[in-house]
């Protein structure tokens, strides 16, 4: 392609934007003929190019409606705006004020809503699938189930699962957990799967797991009693499981955790934030807890530790050095 | 990467004020993390931005782009708490999943960025369009303005929204 022909691509989709904005401000009007929603649905049929730039102004869309109206009147009020923009415009910072990186990309949340079967914070789930297997959802976890002639899928967006599996008497397609990270393929299994941010991490406590990284180059089976990572460039070395599977019996384990890591993972099963200082964060704790009282849990420890612990509000936690 | 000029100047500037700023802010903000954060947040923008102050200027430019950050630290501490308030009388199973509550609230920070940076007509307008559901003719007598005028302000707020949001 010629440099000619690639800067009119890029000015014609920016008229697209263009246009796709336009169309939004007619459809919000509250007063859309028939003839214009027919123009709109024409227009919008055009192209791959059209239906990819009023995509942009949808996911603008759903962000708007996340905002609830109840708190838009601390936006209304204008405090003081005028002082802060003839701030950003001296330091030329208009622009990156507003730039920070949009959530939404950054991981598969919107997928996520849209998940088959999804857990909110703080609940869990049992669900027998189809073919007679058992999956147990952790906390805030969205997974779909995509069974197909040749496979039994369970696509992992965010959370943590436990499956044990049936044996596919029909058909033995095998069953696999997928994530961001590669697939968990059972081997005749019960087995644990957690996504985090920088990997997915299998625990099996019955049969094996055959894992493969993302990119397809790396693979390793994983025995009963075992855990590793799977990463999307890489596997880690298989270690021995822990606790993973506690949260299934309703308890935290903790021994000799950082406080930092401790919150960390007491916040996963608590409504808003647990926020703590550096200082805090290298104490040690050890203990079994109970996962789904996480006040219990704070109260408890104040009584251990030298921390002082502040609410904003039920949802605003933060905790201090004594 | 900054040239080797403008990096020794940061350095300077850094290791001279860095102490007495988080000293000041701390005055102010009475909790010394949040003071250090602040102090911590004040130098990235310094380092972003094309501008360095002359030597003796330094202290008043840094209070300067302090105090903005601490109107943004209390602006969205607000709008945090009024959010949180809204969560806390949704019945349980309308709760959102920390995620969606993580966008909703990111985004109600951000329109208010964009909000704050529009004249007041084109706020109102879009406002009153977007979370009070008037039609443009509604607003447009509300307002008294034309609805040409409005449509205008829509698409000014709904750009803003689509570079900012």
């Amino acid at each position: 392609m010629n440099q000619h022909s690639t800067i009119n691509l890029v000015t014609d989709y920016a008229r697209l934007q263009q246009e796709a904005l336009e169309w939004q401000v007619m459809l919000w009007s509250g007063e859309v003929t028939a003839d214009q929603q027919h123009a709109f649905e024409v227009w919008l049929s055009r192209s791959d190019a059209h239906q990819q730039a009023w995509s942009e102004i949808e996911v603008m869309q759903q962000k708007l409606q996340l905002v609830p109206q109840a708190t838009i009147g601390l936006v209304r009020e204008k405090l003081p705006s005028a002082k802060r923009r003839r701030l950003l415009q001296m330091l030329g910072l208009a622009a990156v004020a507003g730039g920070t990186v949009p959530v939404v990309r950054q991981s598969n949340t919107w997928q996520a809503l849209a998940a088959d079967y999804r857990t909110h914070t703080g609940q869990q789930e049992k669900i027998r699938l189809a073919d007679g297997s058992q999956l147990i959802m952790n906390t805030s976890t969205a997974v779909d189930i995509v069974y197909s002639a040749h496979e039994r899928k369970l696509v992992l967006h965010e959370g943590e699962i436990y499956i044990n599996t049936a044996p596919d008497t029909t058909q033995s397609r095998p069953l696999l957990v997928q994530t961001r990270h590669g697939t968990a393929t059972a081997l005749g299994t019960a087995f644990n799967v957690r996504l985090k941010q920088h990997e997915t991490r299998v625990s099996v406590y019955d049969g094996a797991v055959r894992l493969r990284s993302d990119n397809g180059l790396h693979s390793l089976t994983i025995a009963s009693g075992m855990q590793a990572g799977l990463l999307a460039d890489a596997l880690t070395k298989a270690t021995r499981n822990s606790s993973e599977s506690a949260w299934l019996d309703g308890r935290l384990v903790a021994e000799q955790l950082r406080l930092g890591d401790f919150l960390d993972e007491l916040s996963r099963y608590r409504m808003g934030v647990i926020r703590y200082d550096q200082t805090v964060a290298n104490m040690l704790v050890s203990g079994v807890f109970p996962l789904m009282d996480s006040d219990r849990v704070l109260q408890s420890l104040l009584q251990a530790l030298p921390l002082r612990i502040h609410y904003f509000s039920k949802y605003w936690v933060t905790v201090h050095a004594a | 990467m900054p040239d080797p000029g403008v990096q020794q100047q940061l350095h300077h500037l850094y290791s001279h004020h860095y102490g007495w700023l988080k000293a000041w802010l701390r005055k102010k903000l009475s909790c010394q993390h949040t003071a250090a954060d602040l102090a911590q947040d004040t130098f990235v923008r310094l380092i972003i931005a094309d501008q360095k102050p002359l030597p003796e200027q330094s202290r008043a430019y840094l209070t300067q782009i302090a105090k903005g950050l601490m109107i943004d630290l209390y602006r969205r501490q607000r709008l945090e708490l009024a959010y949180q308030e809204w969560l806390l009388q949704l019945p349980p199973v309308e709760t959102p999943s920390p995620e969606q509550q993580a966008i909703a609230l990111q985004s109600l920070i951000q329109l208010d960025k964009v909000l704050d940076q529009l004249p007041a007509k084109v706020r109102e307008t879009f406002i009153l369009s977007r979370f009070e559901q008037l039609t443009y003719s509604q607003i447009a007598d509300q307002l008294g303005v034309s609805v040409a005028a409005v449509r205008k302000y829509m698409l000014k707020a709904t750009q803003a929204c689509m570079e900012l949001l």
